[in-house]
Protein backbone atom coordinates (compact mmCIF):
# COMPACT_ATOMS: atom_id res chain seq x y z
CA UNK A 1 0.00 0.00 0.00
CA UNK A 2 1.39 3.26 -0.89
CA UNK A 3 0.69 6.26 1.45
CA UNK A 4 0.05 9.39 0.17
CA UNK A 5 -0.64 12.61 2.52
CA UNK A 6 -3.16 14.82 2.42
CA UNK A 7 -4.12 18.05 4.34
CA UNK A 8 -7.72 18.61 5.22
CA UNK A 9 -9.64 21.48 7.88
CA UNK A 10 -11.36 19.49 10.83
CA UNK A 11 -13.58 21.51 12.47
CA UNK A 12 -16.19 20.22 15.23
CA UNK A 13 -19.34 22.10 15.26
CA UNK A 14 -19.62 25.71 15.17
CA UNK A 15 -17.43 28.23 16.65
CA UNK A 16 -14.74 25.95 16.22
CA UNK A 17 -11.96 27.17 14.06
CA UNK A 18 -10.80 24.59 11.30
CA UNK A 19 -7.50 22.56 12.32
CA UNK A 20 -5.39 21.77 9.33
CA UNK A 21 -4.79 17.76 9.57
CA UNK A 22 -2.44 15.44 7.71
CA UNK A 23 -2.92 11.87 7.45
CA UNK A 24 -0.41 10.11 6.50
CA UNK A 25 -2.08 6.49 5.33
CA UNK A 26 -5.70 5.01 4.75
CA UNK A 27 -5.70 3.42 8.21
CA UNK A 28 -5.42 7.27 9.80
CA UNK A 29 -8.02 8.54 7.78
CA UNK A 30 -10.60 5.87 8.02
CA UNK A 31 -9.91 5.31 12.05
CA UNK A 32 -10.67 9.26 12.02
CA UNK A 33 -13.67 9.26 9.94
CA UNK A 34 -15.33 5.62 11.74
CA UNK A 35 -14.90 7.71 14.81
CA UNK A 36 -17.38 10.07 14.19
CA UNK A 37 -20.97 9.67 14.90
CA UNK A 38 -21.79 10.54 11.22
CA UNK A 39 -24.33 11.84 9.14
CA UNK A 40 -26.66 9.40 7.28
CA UNK A 41 -29.92 8.58 8.28
CA UNK A 42 -30.43 6.31 10.95
CA UNK A 43 -32.76 3.57 11.56
CA UNK A 44 -36.12 3.83 11.89
CA UNK A 45 -36.97 6.66 9.84
CA UNK A 46 -37.26 7.46 5.78
CA UNK A 47 -33.88 8.08 4.14
CA UNK A 48 -33.70 10.93 1.97
CA UNK A 49 -31.01 12.28 -0.40
CA UNK A 50 -30.13 13.79 -3.24
CA UNK A 51 -27.78 12.65 -5.69
CA UNK A 52 -26.14 14.31 -8.50
CA UNK A 53 -23.46 13.50 -10.88
CA UNK A 54 -23.00 11.83 -14.14
CA UNK A 55 -23.20 8.99 -16.40
CA UNK A 56 -21.35 7.31 -19.45
CA UNK A 57 -23.58 5.95 -22.10
CA UNK A 58 -21.24 3.72 -24.15
CA UNK A 59 -22.50 2.51 -27.54
CA UNK A 60 -21.08 -0.23 -29.51
CA UNK A 61 -17.93 -0.68 -27.04
CA UNK A 62 -15.13 -2.57 -28.36
CA UNK A 63 -16.52 -2.12 -31.85
CA UNK A 64 -14.24 0.36 -34.32
CA UNK A 65 -17.42 2.35 -33.57
CA UNK A 66 -17.48 2.89 -30.16
CA UNK A 67 -18.44 6.27 -28.62
CA UNK A 68 -19.38 7.57 -25.29
CA UNK A 69 -21.62 10.22 -24.30
CA UNK A 70 -22.09 11.57 -20.94
CA UNK A 71 -25.54 12.57 -19.17
CA UNK A 72 -25.70 14.87 -15.99
CA UNK A 73 -28.82 14.15 -13.59
CA UNK A 74 -29.85 15.27 -9.76
CA UNK A 75 -32.36 12.95 -8.30
CA UNK A 76 -34.08 13.62 -5.19
CA UNK A 77 -34.60 10.34 -3.13
CA UNK A 78 -36.67 8.77 -0.96
CA UNK A 79 -36.57 5.21 0.93
CA UNK A 80 -39.11 4.46 3.54
CA UNK A 81 -38.38 1.59 5.75
CA UNK A 82 -40.14 -1.08 3.96
CA UNK A 83 -38.09 -0.24 0.88
CA UNK A 84 -40.04 1.10 -1.28
CA UNK A 85 -38.54 4.02 -2.91
CA UNK A 86 -39.46 7.33 -4.64
CA UNK A 87 -36.72 8.57 -7.30
CA UNK A 88 -37.69 12.09 -8.70
CA UNK A 89 -35.24 13.38 -11.46
CA UNK A 90 -34.85 17.03 -10.46
CA UNK A 91 -32.68 17.63 -13.28
CA UNK A 92 -31.66 15.64 -16.78
CA UNK A 93 -29.12 17.11 -19.46
CA UNK A 94 -28.58 15.97 -22.85
CA UNK A 95 -26.04 13.50 -23.61
CA UNK A 96 -22.65 15.36 -24.60
CA UNK A 97 -19.88 13.54 -26.09
CA UNK A 98 -16.74 13.19 -24.30
CA UNK A 99 -14.25 14.05 -26.92
CA UNK A 100 -14.41 14.66 -30.80
CA UNK A 101 -13.29 11.46 -31.41
CA UNK A 102 -16.69 10.12 -30.00
CA UNK A 103 -19.01 12.53 -32.18
CA UNK A 104 -17.09 11.30 -35.37
CA UNK A 105 -17.51 7.89 -34.42
CA UNK A 106 -21.32 8.87 -33.55
CA UNK A 107 -21.20 10.41 -37.41
CA UNK A 108 -19.69 6.75 -38.65
CA UNK A 109 -22.51 4.50 -36.39
CA UNK A 110 -24.92 6.47 -38.25
CA UNK A 111 -25.64 9.49 -35.81
CA UNK A 112 -27.87 6.95 -33.52
CA UNK A 113 -30.44 9.06 -30.98
CA UNK A 114 -28.52 9.72 -27.61
CA UNK A 115 -30.74 9.59 -24.62
CA UNK A 116 -30.27 8.36 -21.04
CA UNK A 117 -34.33 7.84 -20.42
CA UNK A 118 -33.98 10.18 -17.73
CA UNK A 119 -36.32 13.39 -17.97
CA UNK A 120 -36.48 16.35 -15.79
CA UNK A 121 -39.29 16.05 -13.77
CA UNK A 122 -40.00 12.09 -13.96
CA UNK A 123 -40.77 10.60 -10.99
CA UNK A 124 -39.91 6.46 -10.60
CA UNK A 125 -41.08 4.44 -7.75
CA UNK A 126 -39.89 0.91 -6.71
CA UNK A 127 -42.39 -1.09 -4.40
CA UNK A 128 -41.61 -2.21 -1.25
CA UNK A 129 -38.55 -4.01 -0.74
CA UNK A 130 -37.09 -3.11 -3.83
CA UNK A 131 -34.73 -0.16 -3.46
CA UNK A 132 -31.34 -1.48 -2.56
CA UNK A 133 -28.34 0.55 -0.97
CA UNK A 134 -25.89 -0.92 -3.07
CA UNK A 135 -25.93 -0.65 -6.51
CA UNK A 136 -24.61 -3.99 -7.65
CA UNK A 137 -25.01 -7.34 -7.72
CA UNK A 138 -27.36 -8.61 -5.04
CA UNK A 139 -29.57 -5.85 -3.06
CA UNK A 140 -29.52 -4.92 0.17
CA UNK A 141 -32.90 -3.71 1.62
CA UNK A 142 -33.60 -1.23 4.26
CA UNK A 143 -33.96 -3.42 7.00
CA UNK A 144 -31.03 -5.47 6.10
CA UNK A 145 -28.71 -2.21 6.01
CA UNK A 146 -30.17 -0.93 9.35
CA UNK A 147 -29.11 -4.57 11.17
CA UNK A 148 -25.95 -4.66 9.48
CA UNK A 149 -23.17 -6.51 11.93
CA UNK A 150 -21.80 -4.48 14.20
CA UNK A 151 -18.09 -5.64 13.58
CA UNK A 152 -15.99 -4.87 10.40
CA UNK A 153 -15.48 -8.26 9.84
CA UNK A 154 -19.54 -9.03 10.00
CA UNK A 155 -19.86 -6.11 7.81
CA UNK A 156 -17.53 -6.91 5.32
CA UNK A 157 -18.94 -10.66 5.14
CA UNK A 158 -22.35 -9.25 4.16
CA UNK A 159 -20.97 -6.64 1.31
CA UNK A 160 -18.64 -9.37 0.15
CA UNK A 161 -21.74 -11.74 -0.45
CA UNK A 162 -23.87 -9.19 -1.81
CA UNK A 163 -21.24 -8.52 -4.31
CA UNK A 164 -20.43 -11.35 -6.39
CA UNK A 165 -22.94 -13.88 -7.58
CA UNK A 166 -20.89 -16.75 -7.36
CA UNK A 167 -19.17 -17.66 -3.82
CA UNK A 168 -15.94 -18.87 -5.35
CA UNK A 169 -15.38 -15.62 -6.90
CA UNK A 170 -13.98 -12.82 -4.92
CA UNK A 171 -15.45 -9.04 -5.67
CA UNK A 172 -12.94 -6.97 -6.51
CA UNK A 173 -11.93 -4.02 -4.60
CA UNK A 174 -13.13 -1.14 -6.98
CA UNK A 175 -16.38 -2.90 -6.68
CA UNK A 176 -16.33 -3.00 -2.64
CA UNK A 177 -15.04 0.72 -2.93
CA UNK A 178 -17.75 1.57 -5.05
CA UNK A 179 -20.47 -0.84 -2.68
CA UNK A 180 -19.38 0.64 0.74
CA UNK A 181 -19.29 4.39 -0.67
CA UNK A 182 -23.20 4.02 -1.59
CA UNK A 183 -23.50 2.29 1.59
CA UNK A 184 -22.10 4.89 3.60
CA UNK A 185 -23.39 7.87 2.17
CA UNK A 186 -27.17 6.80 1.81
CA UNK A 187 -28.05 3.51 4.05
CA UNK A 188 -29.97 4.16 7.33
CA UNK A 189 -27.10 2.75 9.63
CA UNK A 190 -26.86 2.30 13.45
CA UNK A 191 -23.94 4.31 15.11
CA UNK A 192 -22.31 1.09 15.49
CA UNK A 193 -22.99 -0.32 11.82
CA UNK A 194 -21.56 2.41 10.52
CA UNK A 195 -18.87 2.67 12.36
CA UNK A 196 -18.02 -0.95 11.49
CA UNK A 197 -18.61 -0.29 7.99
CA UNK A 198 -16.33 2.37 7.90
CA UNK A 199 -13.34 0.12 9.55
CA UNK A 200 -14.28 -2.60 7.53
CA UNK A 201 -12.46 -0.47 4.65
CA UNK A 202 -9.49 -1.59 6.14
CA UNK A 203 -10.06 -5.27 5.52
CA UNK A 204 -10.79 -4.11 2.04
CA UNK A 205 -6.94 -5.23 0.16
CA UNK A 206 -5.92 -2.33 -1.99
CA UNK A 207 -7.37 0.44 -0.92
CA UNK A 208 -5.47 3.19 -0.56
CA UNK A 209 -5.06 7.01 0.62
CA UNK A 210 -5.53 9.45 -2.52
CA UNK A 211 -4.78 12.94 -1.72
CA UNK A 212 -7.29 15.82 -1.59
CA UNK A 213 -10.23 16.38 -3.77
CA UNK A 214 -13.21 18.56 -4.36
CA UNK A 215 -16.89 17.11 -5.30
CA UNK A 216 -19.28 18.66 -7.69
CA UNK A 217 -20.75 20.13 -5.51
CA UNK A 218 -17.68 22.00 -4.50
CA UNK A 219 -16.70 20.40 -0.94
CA UNK A 220 -13.19 19.06 -0.24
CA UNK A 221 -12.37 15.64 0.64
CA UNK A 222 -9.79 13.38 1.23
CA UNK A 223 -9.92 10.16 -1.47
CA UNK A 224 -9.60 6.64 -0.29
CA UNK A 225 -8.74 4.59 -3.98
CA UNK A 226 -8.90 1.28 -5.35
CA UNK A 227 -7.31 -0.05 -8.62
CA UNK A 228 -8.78 -1.68 -11.25
CA UNK A 229 -8.28 -3.11 -14.97
CA UNK A 230 -7.55 0.03 -16.60
CA UNK A 231 -10.20 2.19 -13.98
CA UNK A 232 -9.85 3.31 -10.49
CA UNK A 233 -12.62 3.95 -7.95
CA UNK A 234 -12.26 6.76 -5.67
CA UNK A 235 -14.60 7.60 -2.80
CA UNK A 236 -14.36 10.96 -1.33
CA UNK A 237 -15.08 11.56 2.34
CA UNK A 238 -15.24 14.47 4.74
CA UNK A 239 -13.22 13.74 7.68
CA UNK A 240 -14.36 16.52 9.60
CA UNK A 241 -18.11 15.61 9.00
CA UNK A 242 -17.30 12.08 9.16
CA UNK A 243 -19.47 11.94 5.57
CA UNK A 244 -19.16 9.90 2.47
CA UNK A 245 -19.54 12.66 -0.07
CA UNK A 246 -18.93 11.16 -3.32
CA UNK A 247 -18.14 8.21 -5.64
CA UNK A 248 -16.47 8.22 -8.87
CA UNK A 249 -14.85 6.05 -11.35
CA UNK A 250 -11.97 6.82 -13.35
CA UNK A 251 -10.02 5.94 -16.76
CA UNK A 252 -6.18 5.16 -15.75
CA UNK A 253 -5.18 4.25 -19.15
CA UNK A 254 -6.69 4.74 -22.77
CA UNK A 255 -9.48 2.38 -23.37
CA UNK A 256 -11.11 1.13 -26.72
CA UNK A 257 -14.45 1.85 -24.84
CA UNK A 258 -14.08 5.55 -23.99
CA UNK A 259 -12.57 6.74 -27.45
CA UNK A 260 -10.42 9.43 -27.11
CA UNK A 261 -10.63 9.70 -23.45
CA UNK A 262 -6.96 10.59 -21.53
CA UNK A 263 -6.02 8.93 -18.07
CA UNK A 264 -7.37 10.54 -15.44
CA UNK A 265 -11.00 11.08 -17.03
CA UNK A 266 -13.76 10.53 -14.94
CA UNK A 267 -16.28 8.56 -16.28
CA UNK A 268 -18.76 8.38 -13.85
CA UNK A 269 -19.62 10.26 -10.54
CA UNK A 270 -21.92 9.78 -7.87
CA UNK A 271 -22.45 12.96 -5.27
CA UNK A 272 -24.33 12.63 -2.36
CA UNK A 273 -26.28 15.67 -0.39
CA UNK A 274 -28.42 15.52 2.27
CA UNK A 275 -32.30 15.63 1.08
CA UNK B 1 -14.71 -27.90 -20.05
CA UNK B 2 -15.46 -28.69 -23.36
CA UNK B 3 -16.10 -25.91 -25.91
CA UNK B 4 -20.21 -26.24 -27.35
CA UNK B 5 -20.07 -25.38 -31.36
CA UNK B 6 -23.41 -23.51 -31.98
CA UNK B 7 -25.73 -24.85 -34.73
CA UNK B 8 -26.83 -22.87 -37.82
CA UNK B 9 -29.15 -20.52 -37.77
CA UNK B 10 -32.15 -19.69 -40.34
CA UNK B 11 -32.20 -16.17 -40.63
CA UNK B 12 -35.66 -15.14 -41.03
CA UNK B 13 -36.95 -11.82 -42.70
CA UNK B 14 -38.73 -9.82 -40.41
CA UNK B 15 -41.01 -6.76 -42.02
CA UNK B 16 -39.72 -2.87 -40.87
CA UNK B 17 -43.42 -2.91 -39.44
CA UNK B 18 -42.78 -6.03 -37.01
CA UNK B 19 -39.84 -4.99 -36.07
CA UNK B 20 -40.63 -2.21 -33.77
CA UNK B 21 -44.21 -3.90 -32.78
CA UNK B 22 -42.38 -6.98 -31.55
CA UNK B 23 -40.07 -4.22 -29.68
CA UNK B 24 -42.72 -2.94 -28.02
CA UNK B 25 -45.38 -5.99 -26.78
CA UNK B 26 -42.15 -7.87 -25.66
CA UNK B 27 -41.24 -5.29 -23.25
CA UNK B 28 -44.14 -6.12 -21.17
CA UNK B 29 -44.15 -9.52 -21.80
CA UNK B 30 -40.12 -10.01 -20.76
CA UNK B 31 -40.90 -7.84 -17.30
CA UNK B 32 -43.93 -9.26 -16.36
CA UNK B 33 -42.77 -11.10 -13.37
CA UNK B 34 -39.73 -8.98 -12.35
CA UNK B 35 -39.59 -5.62 -10.55
CA UNK B 36 -40.41 -2.23 -11.38
CA UNK B 37 -39.81 -1.35 -15.02
CA UNK B 38 -40.03 2.34 -15.63
CA UNK B 39 -39.29 2.61 -19.90
CA UNK B 40 -35.52 2.15 -19.87
CA UNK B 41 -33.59 3.48 -22.45
CA UNK B 42 -32.51 1.99 -25.42
CA UNK B 43 -32.21 2.93 -29.22
CA UNK B 44 -34.32 0.52 -31.35
CA UNK B 45 -32.26 -2.61 -32.88
CA UNK B 46 -29.83 -2.25 -30.07
CA UNK B 47 -28.91 -4.72 -26.90
CA UNK B 48 -28.45 -2.57 -23.92
CA UNK B 49 -26.76 -3.67 -20.51
CA UNK B 50 -26.77 -1.35 -17.72
CA UNK B 51 -24.23 -1.62 -14.85
CA UNK B 52 -26.59 -0.90 -12.32
CA UNK B 53 -30.10 -2.49 -11.74
CA UNK B 54 -33.27 -1.33 -12.70
CA UNK B 55 -31.98 -0.31 -15.86
CA UNK B 56 -29.60 2.61 -13.86
CA UNK B 57 -32.78 4.80 -12.90
CA UNK B 58 -31.98 4.84 -9.17
CA UNK B 59 -27.88 6.01 -9.97
CA UNK B 60 -25.26 7.81 -12.08
CA UNK B 61 -24.65 4.10 -13.66
CA UNK B 62 -22.86 2.99 -16.61
CA UNK B 63 -24.88 2.27 -20.11
CA UNK B 64 -23.73 -0.46 -23.03
CA UNK B 65 -25.62 0.47 -25.48
CA UNK B 66 -24.63 -2.73 -29.15
CA UNK B 67 -26.53 -1.89 -32.20
CA UNK B 68 -27.21 -4.34 -34.62
CA UNK B 69 -25.77 -2.08 -37.79
CA UNK B 70 -22.22 -1.26 -35.65
CA UNK B 71 -22.02 -4.94 -33.77
CA UNK B 72 -20.87 -8.10 -35.93
CA UNK B 73 -23.43 -10.81 -36.45
CA UNK B 74 -23.44 -14.16 -35.79
CA UNK B 75 -20.72 -14.57 -34.44
CA UNK B 76 -19.71 -14.00 -30.06
CA UNK B 77 -18.32 -11.02 -29.41
CA UNK B 78 -16.52 -9.64 -26.27
CA UNK B 79 -18.66 -7.16 -24.56
CA UNK B 80 -15.57 -4.70 -23.99
CA UNK B 81 -12.81 -4.36 -20.67
CA UNK B 82 -14.87 -2.40 -19.24
CA UNK B 83 -18.33 -3.50 -19.41
CA UNK B 84 -17.11 -7.48 -19.12
CA UNK B 85 -18.75 -8.80 -15.59
CA UNK B 86 -20.67 -5.70 -14.93
CA UNK B 87 -24.15 -5.99 -16.40
CA UNK B 88 -26.56 -5.88 -13.86
CA UNK B 89 -30.18 -5.52 -16.42
CA UNK B 90 -30.61 -5.76 -20.04
CA UNK B 91 -33.12 -4.95 -22.19
CA UNK B 92 -32.97 -6.02 -26.03
CA UNK B 93 -35.15 -3.49 -28.01
CA UNK B 94 -35.02 -5.36 -31.07
CA UNK B 95 -36.52 -8.13 -32.91
CA UNK B 96 -34.03 -10.49 -33.51
CA UNK B 97 -32.51 -13.26 -31.09
CA UNK B 98 -29.73 -12.12 -28.84
CA UNK B 99 -27.49 -14.59 -27.33
CA UNK B 100 -25.58 -13.54 -23.83
CA UNK B 101 -22.51 -15.82 -22.54
CA UNK B 102 -20.82 -16.09 -19.29
CA UNK B 103 -17.84 -16.21 -20.79
CA UNK B 104 -15.79 -15.83 -24.21
CA UNK B 105 -13.83 -18.28 -25.91
CA UNK B 106 -13.58 -17.34 -29.40
CA UNK B 107 -16.03 -15.82 -31.92
CA UNK B 108 -16.93 -19.42 -33.44
CA UNK B 109 -17.30 -21.07 -29.91
CA UNK B 110 -20.17 -20.69 -27.14
CA UNK B 111 -19.43 -20.20 -23.95
CA UNK B 112 -19.72 -23.00 -21.77
CA UNK B 113 -22.89 -21.02 -19.89
CA UNK B 114 -25.16 -19.10 -22.62
CA UNK B 115 -28.83 -18.25 -22.95
CA UNK B 116 -30.98 -16.50 -25.45
CA UNK B 117 -32.92 -12.82 -24.87
CA UNK B 118 -35.89 -12.34 -27.47
CA UNK B 119 -36.15 -9.39 -28.90
CA UNK B 120 -38.08 -6.85 -26.74
CA UNK B 121 -37.23 -8.72 -23.88
CA UNK B 122 -35.69 -7.08 -20.31
CA UNK B 123 -34.75 -8.06 -17.28
CA UNK B 124 -34.42 -5.60 -14.79
CA UNK B 125 -32.45 -7.05 -11.77
CA UNK B 126 -30.02 -10.19 -12.92
CA UNK B 127 -29.29 -11.08 -9.59
CA UNK B 128 -32.51 -13.01 -9.55
CA UNK B 129 -31.38 -14.64 -13.06
CA UNK B 130 -29.46 -17.86 -13.41
CA UNK B 131 -27.15 -19.30 -16.00
CA UNK B 132 -28.73 -22.81 -17.04
CA UNK B 133 -26.08 -24.67 -14.79
CA UNK B 134 -27.75 -22.94 -11.73
CA UNK B 135 -25.07 -20.27 -11.03
CA UNK B 136 -25.84 -16.48 -10.73
CA UNK B 137 -26.18 -14.23 -13.88
CA UNK B 138 -25.64 -10.40 -12.15
CA UNK B 139 -22.30 -9.37 -13.43
CA UNK B 140 -20.83 -12.40 -14.81
CA UNK B 141 -21.91 -11.25 -18.59
CA UNK B 142 -18.64 -11.09 -21.03
CA UNK B 143 -20.28 -11.85 -24.65
CA UNK B 144 -23.81 -11.23 -26.53
CA UNK B 145 -24.09 -13.04 -29.92
CA UNK B 146 -26.63 -11.25 -32.20
CA UNK B 147 -28.95 -13.72 -34.31
CA UNK B 148 -29.90 -12.40 -38.06
CA UNK B 149 -33.48 -14.13 -37.20
CA UNK B 150 -35.86 -14.14 -34.39
CA UNK B 151 -36.48 -17.43 -32.78
CA UNK B 152 -35.22 -19.44 -30.06
CA UNK B 153 -33.98 -23.25 -31.52
CA UNK B 154 -31.34 -24.63 -29.56
CA UNK B 155 -31.48 -22.17 -26.92
CA UNK B 156 -30.06 -23.81 -23.70
CA UNK B 157 -32.32 -20.62 -21.88
CA UNK B 158 -34.55 -18.19 -22.62
CA UNK B 159 -35.25 -14.92 -21.48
Amino acid sequence: MIALTGVVLAGCGAGTTPVPRTYDSARALIESVAGHSGTGSGPGAPVHYRDTGFGALVYNPGTPNAFTAYVTATRDVTVQPSSAASVRVISAGTPEFGTATDRAHWQAAGRPALDSGLATGQVMADPAGQFSFLPQVKALTYQQAAALPTTPAGVLAVVRADSTSSPDVAPPATLLLRQFGFLLAIAPLSPAGRSAAWRALLLVPGVRLCGTATDLAGRTGQGLCADGDGYEVEMLVDPAAGAMLEVRKSLTQRSVMYPGAAPGKVVEVDTFLPG
Amino acid sequence: MRSIRLPRRVTVLVAAGFLTLGAVVGLNAGTASAAPVTNPSCPLKNFCMWQDANFGKNFNTTHYFYDYNNVVHNQWVFVGNNANDQASSFYANKAFTTDIGKDFIDAHTAPNQWACVLGGHSRPDLSNERWPDGSGMNDTISSIFLWESSGQGGCPEVF
